[in-house]
């Protein structure tokens, strides 16, 4: 009631009280947009590192530098609580498709069942599974590492890509290096895989997936001198098996066993880099706080003035208060309930604002900035303690307002 | 001006608050403006001076995906292109690669382990960006000019010898300062290069037997056009060499450079060679800083309603503070219209006070604002390695003043109209009459 008694009051400086609370909801937006944004697109991050469907990566420096990655795969298989282990190799390829003209395209080389098995949620939707390659483990053309076994010559083409140039299953694709066609080679499209509808990075629209030996002999990295091969990838992605895939320490400690065979090439845990992206998203909420600090400091300032002056325009009704013995205390709660009621229709303003705003760039935005603010997260706790913080600051206000009130001559305010 | 001094001279706390808020809101958004101008200029600025008019990928290829399949019969392209458009003085094709690095002490250390010597833990080769080019092709281009050390030999590429890839090989190479600080080399220390890594400290012996050992020639500036702060070049033919792009049919390179003779319409050029090379996609440094600027489009949303809140709350701030001031005079003001002033006189002179505090927040803001940027430009440089001289992240420059100046007279317009109204509309007789 006695709030509802304050908001009355307000009314009779209905402008001042307005503008007040304006400000106070304008700074709060800032921050409500920056939190809600940033975070979803952290949690985003974080999402796709813990459900990416493996959670050890290897690599190695150079181009393409992890090398005989066929038996190094293998020998990971082989370490305990590992599901798969599956060698990637990624190159860009000039495609011909038959419409004339060449393309380039982003070819992805995998052994077909080891990449089915490290596949993640997303990735589960968009391909096929089993993957549609008849030599699943890609055993046939890379024959112990010679690359002198029969060719498969197949491979998978993204959905835009076979949009774009009419590819279909069943039909032939060449694919070369360079875009030197006469260097190339005929695959025959036996599948069709879709790719994420939106993503902040760049998104590899035309891309293919190709046997990996097949891939690497193109890309000179399959075959080397005789008697030697380099069977060479970029990263060889490591599939957990059931409880350890969520198991910190089991995560680890494969890690570590890789890194026992590979002491020179990079192994992470998925899980470490997913605590890392954690950190950096607190210390960019620092970030985003301080920057609204700003329009904050300017708000509380201006809710301080608008009480203060508030104290001047009723200080006939203060002399009385206090004439007729009105302990100071009631006064000073007073001046809190005015500085709360202001503060937190600003602050639940600047809440309701700062949602709103986010759903209109979601909406309305272009590129990068629609699909970041569709990720925003509004985090009720979050949101909270923004509120109480706004609340806190506010009463801090009120006390310039009830030390002017208190301070007040009795006499000179009643004449 | 009077009557806004006075008001603000009567009221000295609460002017000075409005300052500061203003100030503050003045300050950020200076620095927005800063940060803006400063990325803008500098990429402006460095595309000139590098000198790169056009860039040439494989055809099709969009610059925003990075990466893109190599060129062939990179050799020839300088003089074709030549040939196809006489405005072009310099076609420099470079491949761009990663390689692994290893130094004379890591080679003795891998021989020592032969004889059951453990290599010291932590040792290594290490990964670096890799270019290679024709030294002569680069005429016009801005590259990294050597420290330390003669260079390259030859100006050209021996070792290509019209595409027989039968000449004098040369094992030189050039490193920045990152790599070379790094590995703890000099020039005429000897490097290993593979594009091949090492798994472990047993797999070192055989590494080693595969990699190429190279002569350092010079140590050179970082280069920031490629983006790495470790760096190696090489000539063109002897780095295709080592990542197997040699050889007729293949000569690869990942993109060319081209130096126009005059520069002012590259577009006509970028069209020319279009059609007389539908193989290739050409870019004009204008597509390239358009791509640079979407791909920023995020930050700069971001950035700008950082601004438009802080203008917001300090014009609501302002508003108050003047609507406070009519309040506090409007027996002054009632006076004055009594004794004859006018309606626009009288509103005149609130915005005046307005204005007044606008100005105020103006020379503050501006002083903080230029503390804040050189802060954060000082903060970012000790960032980013690899810099070239005259790089700033912040311009504080006279278009960053301005827009100071633009904002704050927009906060002194805006936030003076209501006050102004309502001190053109008093009451006369009641606030005359008033106790």
């Amino acid at each position: 009631m006695k709030l509802v008694r304050r908001w009355r009051a307000l009314r009779h400086r209905r402008i001042q009280s307005a503008l007040a609370i304006a400000a106070i909801a304008t700074a709060v937006v800032l921050p409500v947009v920056l939190l809600s944004v940033g975070g979803g697109v952290a949690q985003h991050e974080i999402h796709a590192l813990e459900h990416s469907g493996y959670q050890v990566t290897v690599s190695a420096p150079g181009l393409h530098g992890v090398q005989a990655a066929h038996p190094l795969a293998s020998r990971i298989d082989a370490i305990p609580n590992v599901a798969s282990a599956s060698p990637v190799l990624s190159a860009a390829l000039d495609s011909f498709p038959g419409r004339g003209g060449s393309s380039p395209v982003l070819a992805e080389g995998v052994i077909p069942a080891a990449f089915s098995a490290t596949e993640g949620p997303e990735e589960l939707g968009l391909f096929p599974r089993p993957l549609p390659f008849s030599d699943p483990g890609d055993l046939r053309f890379f024959a112990n590492g010679t690359y002198q076994g029969p060719p498969v010559l197949e491979a998978m083409v993204s959905s835009p890509f076979a949009d774009a140039y009419g590819v279909k299953v069943g039909d032939l694709l060449t694919l070369a290096p360079s875009a030197n066609a006469t260097l190339g080679q005929r695959f025959t499209v036996v599948g069709l895989f879709g790719t994420p509808a939106s993503a902040l990075g760049p998104i590899a629209a035309f891309a293919v997936l190709l046997p990996l030996s097949e891939l690497q002999q193109m890309t000179g990295v399959g075959a080397g001198t005789p008697g030697s091969s380099i069977d060479g990838a970029d990263t060889i992605q490591v599939a957990l098996a059931g409880a350890a895939s969520t198991d910190a320490g089991a995560i680890r400690s494969v890690a570590q066993s890789i890194a026992q065979i590979v002491p020179y090439y990079g192994v992470g845990a998925l899980t470490d880099q997913a605590a890392q992206l954690r950190a950096s998203a607190a210390v960019l909420t620092g970030f985003y706080l301080a920057l609204s600090s700003v329009g904050l400091v300017v708000g509380l300032v201006f809710l301080a003035l608008v009480l203060l002056r508030r104290v001047e325009s009723e200080r006939r009704v203060i002399g009385v208060q206090r004439a007729l013995g009105v302990p100071r205390r009631q006064i000073a709660a007073a001046w809190l309930r005015s500085s709360a009621v202001l503060g937190g229709s600003g602050a639940l303003g600047g809440v309701v604002g700062g949602i709103v705003l986010v759903a209109a760039l979601a909406r309305w935005g272009q590129g990068a900035v629609a699909v970041a603010a569709g990720l925003a997260v509004f985090d009720p706790i979050t949101l909270g303690e923004l509120v109480l913080g706004v609340l806190a600051l506010g009463s801090l206000t009120s006390l310039l307002a009830t030390r002017a009130a208190l301070r007040l001559p009795i006499a000179e305010a009643l004449r | 001006m009077r009557f806004a001094v006075d008001a603000i001279r009567r009221r000295p706390g609460r002017s000075a608050a409005t300052t500061v808020g203003i100030g503050l809101a003045t300050a950020l958004v200076v620095i927005l403006l800063a940060l803006s101008a400063g990325i803008q200029t500098s990429a402006t600025r460095l595309a000139t001076a590098s000198g790169i008019d056009l860039l040439a990928t494989s055809a099709n290829t969009s610059i925003a995906s990075g990466t893109f399949p190599p060129l062939g019969e990179a050799h020839s392209i300088s003089s074709s292109l030549k040939g196809a458009d006489g405005n072009v003085v310099a076609a420099s094709p470079w491949l761009v690669t990663s390689l692994a690095y290893a130094n004379a002490s890591l080679y003795g250390a891998a021989n020592a382990s032969r004889n059951g010597t453990p290599v010291p833990p932590g040792w290594a080769p290490v990964a670096a960006g890799t270019v290679g080019w024709i030294p002569s092709a680069n005429a016009g281009l801005k590259v990294p000019e050597p420290l330390v050390g003669p260079g390259f030999s030859s100006s050209g590429d021996p070792h290509y010898a019209n595409g027989s890839y039968a000449g004098p090989v040369t094992r030189e190479t050039e490193v920045d300062q990152g790599l070379a600080s790094l590995l703890h080399v000099a020039p005429g220390d000897l490097l290993w290069v593979s594009d091949r890594s090492a798994s472990g400290p047993s797999d070192l012996p055989h590494w080693f037997a595969n990699a190429s050992a190279f002569r350092i020639a010079a140590v050179t500036q970082p280069f920031w056009l490629i983006p790495s702060a470790l760096l190696g070049f090489f000539y063109l033919s002897e780095l295709q060499a080592l990542t197997g792009s040699a050889g007729p049919g293949k000569d690869y390179a990942s993109l060319v450079l081209v130096h126009l003779s005059d520069p002012t319409n590259p577009s006509s050029d970028q069209a020319l060679l279009g059609r007389e090379f539908p193989s290739l996609s050409f870019f004009t440094i204008g597509n390239v800083l358009t791509v640079v600027q979407q791909s920023v489009d995020l930050y700069r949303t971001f950035g700008t309603i950082v601004g438009v809140i802080a203008l917001v709350v300090a014009t609501l701030f302002t508003t108050t503070i003047l609507l406070m001031s009519v309040e506090d005079r409007s027996r002054e003001l009632a006076l004055l219209r009594a004794v004859g002033f006018s309606r626009s006189r009288v509103g005149l002179f609130v915005v005046e006070e307005g204005f007044l505090l606008a100005g105020i927040g103006l020379v503050l803001g501006l002083a903080l604002g230029w503390v804040g940027a050189t802060t954060l430009n000082q903060f970012l440089d000790g960032l980013v390695n690899g810099l070239p001289a005259g790089f700033t992240f912040l311009s504080f420059d006279a278009t960053v003043v301005i827009g100071g100046a633009v904002e704050v007279a927009l906060i002194g317009v805006f936030a003076s109209l209501g006050p102004a109204a309502r001190a053109m509309t008093l009451p006369i007789a009641a606030e005359l009459r008033a106790p």
